[in-house]
């Protein structure tokens, strides 16, 4: 499958930038969104796990994660772009590709298990909803999302010089 | 609308900032209440004041970007101050920064001053709706659309959007 294999490709350099900085500054990082998720649910730090789901153990709703994405731009220095996730998520599949009813097809599933390496990969099984996704999210996920960015500004850098 | 809460934008650059302007009348309904012998006009009116504008300059900065047509809500208020009162006769002038856009939401620094003195701020997020996953009914949004779209031309009647204003507050 040609196909599957681009697919493939095109999400593991957003997967390689990010592995490349969580080498080194992983535990900062982490240790940095857990205070932001801590100070937008308004919890207590020690109650936000590295592997916490941010919806199912810390009622998180959709306006939290917005809010937790202005202040990761804040914290890190960095833009999380309009439609970026989704860049990062879909890529070039489109929305037939990508669900059908609801549903994840099986290249978009690909594509989440190269790019969430922390989610087990128990849940992200055959028949998961794109409603679903963000009860996926825990703070390892946008460690993960910040170390991307981190990577596409050092590597924009790089290629500047 | 009664609760429109600017009479002017005198610069909208999208991605950046807008300038208002809201003119406190005497004749406002709430200082009836707002209150008996000492009006004042009411913090979370401000607030709105500010939500207007600083939705308005989201609005803008997505369509700037290719986005289309959204419709932005109050979601959050942060770090909210009342300086000093603000009372009829009196010229609010407002500004909203865009501190940044993300998927479905803006945040903007916005502050109100009335003869350049500081007398509210506060930090905004607003949620917009980008067709996909609607909160709005696909009927209300056309009404709503078409609705936005003639009270921001008066709004901004003689401003060139992106281009410096000339009689900004």
């Amino acid at each position: 499958m040609p196909e599957a294999n681009a697919n493939v490709q095109e999400v593991m350099k957003i997967r390689e930038l990010a592995d490349r900085v969580l080498a080194s500054r992983h535990d900062e990082i982490v240790n940095k969104v857990r205070e932001a998720v801590a100070e937008v649910l308004g919890r207590e730090e020690s109650e936000v796990k590295a592997n916490s789901s941010l919806m199912n153990d810390l009622n998180a709703e959709s306006l939290d994660f917005l809010d937790l994405l202005f202040r990761l731009e804040t914290t890190f220095g960095i833009k999380i772009p309009r439609g970026g996730i989704q860049r990062a998520t879909q890529g070039s599949l489109t929305e037939a590709e990508f669900q059908q009813n609801g549903v994840l097809t099986l290249a978009a599933l690909e594509r989440l298990r190269v790019l969430m390496p922390e989610v087990p990969a128990a849940q992200l099984h055959d028949g998961l909803t794109a409603r679903e996704i963000p009860a996926l999210f825990t703070p390892e996920t946008f460690a993960r999302l910040v170390a991307w960015r981190i990577g596409e500004l050092e590597a924009e850098k790089a290629a500047g010089r | 609308m009664r609760y429109l809460l600017l009479d002017r934008i005198s610069e909208l650059q999208p991605g950046s900032h807008a300038v208002g302007w809201k003119c406190v009348a005497a004749s406002e309904d709430y200082f009836a209440d707002h209150f008996p012998g000492f009006p004042v006009v009411p913090g979370v009116l401000m607030v709105e004041a500010m939500a207007q504008l600083a939705g308005r300059l989201i609005t803008y900065s997505v369509r700037a970007e290719g986005g289309g047509t959204v419709l932005p809500v109050l979601l959050t208020i942060q770090n909210a101050r009342f300086r000093r009162f603000v009372r009829p006769g009196d010229k609010l002038e407002l500004r909203a920064e865009l501190m940044g856009l993300v998927d479905g939401a803006g945040r903007c620094r916005c502050t109100a001053k009335v003869e350049g003195q500081p007398v509210a701020s506060a930090e905004l997020m607003l949620g917009y709706d980008n067709g996909q996953n609607s909160v709005i009914p696909e009927a209300a949004r056309a009404t709503l659309g078409a609705w936005a779209e003639q009270v921001n031309a008066n709004l901004l009647a003689g401003v060139t959007i992106g281009e410096p204003g000339g009689k900004a507050s």
